[in-house]
């Protein structure tokens, strides 16, 4: 939670635990089989910028920029990276006083095509929390729902 | 009632101790002096026995070792022994697998400390508020305790019903508990501190956690039901369709909470929960 992971060692899982209404987004290079996982909780920085800059991973417009380089400084090529996001569950409300999780999703989204970054498979909204784990063998990128079947996105 | 008699059937609920009954009972009184603590604590053996323990734990760099249980509450406070207590007396049962959420090991306990200190974090955000910090402590730490009994009525067959009502009928996960087993885990939990004679506010504030009302404001109630709401965007939301409950939004407004709020409190909730999961797994 408010945090990333990234490998450059292919027999390695990445696993984060019960995204909420955190968005976790995965991101893979199939050729150098490399690959980062990150953790964020809220979407924009400005709510506390000295915070972003001692956990950047806490927020996604600090935190999937410096994904990107961690992976790229492993081998990752942008152009090769497959990119997948999951989580910003959201309560049955009517109004936004606690919408964080359709926030985060957005922030998310906006980011990545203002970098060119495609999103090959999303699992969003809903009320479930999830556990997701990215296989750096092969790119799987599963997602754990408690009381459901795992299955891959 | 309902309440009662899914209540009766549930084997192994935390039924606190005497000593731990009387000191949650101070909890709702002006009298609550050290002496009347230390002269519930000595009549409970195995309270004193943890009470010191902990006093003479590495955590506390005491230069020589105490031994008398006025003296270690001298050296913890008050709100450090009543938190012992509390970790004591609920701690088991919260930690247990509850299957009919399926909500894991330990996995409740986690969410119910991380309600617990932000209540007390909620509290100090709200400027009007009154409550006492161990009084929104203790509510936040045990606002989900009807979950053990409700967790236990529901078998497979139930937990279907359940499922179908959340996901395709759009109902709450209160809602739906209240359909196919006849009350929900906030009213079950209300019912089981009443019967264990806890301070009626404790009561009213597991009952209404959900959905506190608007008119008149309970503020403790409230405090429970934000701080409960930011655990789980927070990064502790046990169990599955945990998210398929509603935020009485009216409540949160007139306590003037905004969506900056929401967000500061999740950056305390990731403070909180390192701080969670470092006491979790610091050796006792
Ligand atoms: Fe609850
Ligand atoms: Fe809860």
């Amino acid at each position: 939670m408010g945090d990333m992971l990234t490998s450059n060692d292919a027999s390695a899982n990445l696993v984060t635990y019960s995204l909420g209404s955190c968005v976790g987004v995965a991101i893979y290079d199939p050729i150098a089989k490399v690959g980062g996982l990150l953790h964020a909780m809220l979407p924009d920085s400005t709510i506390n910028l000295d915070r972003a800059s001692k956990r950047p991973f806490m927020f996604v417009d600090t935190g999937l920029p410096a994904m990107f380089h961690a992976v790229y400084a492993l081998g990752g090529l942008k152009h090769r990276l497959i990119v997948k996001l999951v989580g910003g569950a959201e309560f049955l409300d009517e109004k936004k006083i606690f919408r964080i999780g359709q926030r985060n999703v957005e922030a998310t989204k906006a980011m990545l095509e203002r970098n060119g970054v495609a999103l090959a498979a999303s699992e969003t909204g809903g009320h479930e929390s999830r556990t997701v784990r990215l296989d750096l063998s092969n790119g799987n990128f599963s997602v754990d729902i408690p009381g459901k079947t795992p299955f891959l996105l | 009632m309902k309440a009662e008699e899914l209540i009766a059937k549930t084997p192994n609920l935390p039924v606190p101790s005497p000593a731990a009954t009387r000191l949650l009972q101070l909890l709702a009184g002006d009298d609550r002096d050290n002496q009347a603590i230390i002269n519930i604590l000595k009549q409970d053996g195995v309270l004193s026995t943890k009470v010191l323990a902990l006093c003479n734990s590495a955590a506390f760099e005491l230069a020589a070792p105490v031994s008398s249980i006025s003296q270690a509450i001298m050296y913890m406070g008050y709100e450090e022994v009543h938190r012992l207590v509390m970790a004591v007396t609920f701690g088991g049962a919260l930690g247990s697998n509850l299957a009919g959420y399926f909500i894991e090991d330990g996995a409740l306990w986690r969410h119910s400390l991380l309600t617990a200190l932000l209540s007390q974090t909620v509290v100090r955000i709200v400027r009007t508020s009154q409550t006492d910090p161990s009084v929104a402590y203790t509510a936040g730490l045990i606002h989900d305790i009807g979950k053990l009994v409700v967790s236990y009525a529901l078998d497979a067959d139930k937990q279907e019903l359940i499922r179908e009502r959340v996901e395709r009928g759009g109902r709450s996960l209160l809602e739906a508990e209240r359909e196919v087993i006849g009350a929900d885990h906030a009213e079950v939990g209300a019912c089981l501190l009443r019967k264990w004679k806890l301070p009626e506010v404790l009561v009213e504030a597991v009952a209404n956690h959900h959905n506190p009302p608007v008119e008149p404001r309970l503020e403790l109630s409230s405090i429970v039901h934000v701080a409960d709401m930011i655990a789980h965007e927070g990064g502790s939301s046990p169990g599955w369709s945990s998210y398929a409950v509603r935020t009485n939004e009216a409540v949160v407004e007139a306590m003037g909470l905004t969506t900056d709020h929401v967000e500061v409190l999740i950056i305390s909730a990731y403070d909180a929960a390192l701080q969670v999961d470092e006491a979790l797994s610091a050796p006792v």
